[in-house]
């Protein structure tokens, strides 16, 4: 038996990354899985590939129509909703003083506001069958740690944090769980950018306790766990995946000292 | 002498409430302050009360031109900058799931991006000076502290603590300090319908250790501070100034005394 037998999921920027390792695995898990991205021809290839329970929607979480579309496709085809990942995201690097506002706005758009727009739908459709559900958002590291040159990424990301607690507190009555992952450093499209930079990868892993960076499908499996049952008393939570990066904030000291009694 | 002798502060919100105070408090120790506000008029006023230390400035933090060209008129009548109290916002909610996206797209410009052109174009100016300076951003105890129907407010706020954090790291190399203040619920035009439904402003002061509202002033005490030298090692930090009520974990009007959960209350 899977873990998420007989539920239907809606997951956003679905076409690659931790969007697709996750549609993949609840798939695996027994879930039905609605696939929506902006890349229309991935999304439409990666439901293929997982097969006819699996659907691939074209939409842009900034447009609210698309938002709404794509919420009442997934309940057309599979009958109901029961789990949302909200998990679309884009990146974007610049020193704050030269930030172009345009750049600024569209970061937060797609990953605060698009957040906000599928929470407003999804949980529109939850309270409406009244069976409860479980909202989960992708957050990030950089909800709680400030990046030097990512001010609208690092803003948008604390700001996701924040509207899963207003959201499982609004949403709790109706027996809506709603929850954040924040990823560190992940082997996905959206950081490989980052990850080209000649020893930046080194630099990550060194400062995480497990010395190495994650894979989409290690963020899969807590959103899968969210998405299931066996998290029914948990919400309003971010929950940090990091291999440990977030806990360290001082200078290695066993790399000074050695690691004899000082 | 006076706290800011010598200082020069671009202050915006600045015709009422949190603002005004501080522009007000801001001048009498001795800083020339620019008042940015949208309300032409009520911040003409008040520039003029407050005299010849004060200059007006209208415009909307929303808009970049006119956010830069605020700087630049502060620069030119005042011939520099050393800081500001990023300070203007609007409330806006509703249940979520009904919640308008013009609504929450509103709220998070003026809450967020308008903090992001100020400091944009504040930092551009303090690194041209090499001098450092001190930002400060009005955020909120809903930066940290969720509350039913404010999810564009809270979700703005708690992007403007994490905001401050990444400025002050970008900024630092060149002294320039960033930091927030989280005002509690303070009696301002901002909150006057929530203060005019009945039974609010008690159950505010009941959830609040000091055991009253706070006036803008108790905020502006905070922004002083900040701005002036007697902070030069803090940035990146976000202050609330609530009365202690973030410390309250308890529901408002909660009172394990009178509920009997604790049988004597020590004298």
């Amino acid at each position: 038996m899977g873990q998420l037998d007989g539920k239907a999921a809606l997951i956003t920027g679905a076409a690659s990354g931790i969007g697709l390792a996750a549609a993949k695995l609840f798939a695996e898990e027994g879930a039905q899985v609605a696939l929506a991205d902006r890349n229309a021809d991935g999304a439409a290839e990666a439901a293929r590939e997982i097969g006819s329970q699996a659907m691939a929607i074209s939409a842009d979480v900034t447009n609210e129509d698309d938002v709404a579309n794509m919420v009442s496709s997934c309940i057309d085809r599979f009958g109901r909703l029961d789990v949302a990942f909200n998990n679309a995201g884009i990146g974007g690097f610049s020193p704050i003083q030269e930030y172009p506002l345009a750049q600024f706005q569209q970061v937060i758009d797609v990953c605060l506001t698009g957040v906000f727009l599928c929470i407003k739908h999804e949980s529109k459709h939850l309270i409406a069958q009244g069976e409860g559900g479980s909202i989960i958002n992708t957050a990030s590291l950089n909800a709680i740690q400030a990046t030097e040159g990512l001010s609208a990424y690092c803003s948008a990301k604390a700001g996701v944090a924040m509207l899963t607690k207003v959201s499982a507190l609004e949403l709790g009555r109706h027996n809506i769980r709603v929850n954040s992952i924040g990823p560190g450093l992940i082997r996905t499209p959206l950081t490989e950018g980052l990850r080209t930079a000649p020893g930046l990868e080194d630099a990550f892993a060194h400062e995480a306790p497990l010395g190495r960076i994650g894979d989409p499908e290690e963020v899969a499996q807590l959103a899968m766990w969210l998405a299931s049952d066996a998290s029914s008393l948990m919400t309003g939570q971010t929950v940090q995946l990091n291999g440990g990066a977030d806990i360290n904030r001082y200078p290695p000291l066993f790399e000074f000292f050695g690691q004899q009694a000082l | 002498m006076s706290a800011l002798d010598g200082k020069v502060v671009m202050v915006t919100g600045a015709a009422s409430g949190i603002g005004l105070s501080t522009a007000q408090l801001f001048a009498a120790e001795g800083a020339r302050v620019a008042m940015f506000d949208r309300n032409a008029d009520l911040v003409n006023e008040t520039a003029q009360q407050i005299g010849p230390s004060a200059m007006a400035i209208s415009g909307d933090v929303t808009n970049e031109e006119d956010v830069a060209t605020a700087v630049e008129s502060c620069v030119e009548r005042f011939g520099r900058l050393d800081a500001s109290l990023n300070n203007a916002g609007i409330a806006g909610g509703g249940a979520l799931h009904e919640q308008e996206l013009e609504t929450f797209q509103r709220v998070i410009d003026v809450c967020l991006t308008g903090v992001f052109l100020c400091l944009k174009h504040q930092s551009k100016q303090l690194i041209a000076q090499g001098e450092g300076g001190s930002l400060i951003n009005t955020a909120s105890i809903n930066a940290t502290q969720a509350t039913k129907g404010l999810s564009a407010y809270c979700s703005a706020k708690a992007g403007v603590a994490m905001l401050t954090k990444v400025s002050a790291l970008e900024l630092g190399e060149y002294g320039i300090r960033v930091n927030a203040i989280g005002p509690g619920h303070t009696k301002t035009p901002l909150t006057e319908r929530a203060r005019d439904l009945p039974g609010f402003d008690e159950a505010m002061i009941n959830a609040t250790p000091l055991g009253r509202l706070a006036e803008p002033d108790d905020i502006a005490q905070m922004a002083l501070f900040l701005a002036s030298d007697s902070s030069p090692w803090v940035s990146g930090q976000l202050f609330n100034v609530d009365g202690g009520i973030t410390v309250n974990e308890l529901p408002p009007g909660f009172d394990p005394f009178a509920q009997g959960m604790i049988r004597q209350q020590r004298s």
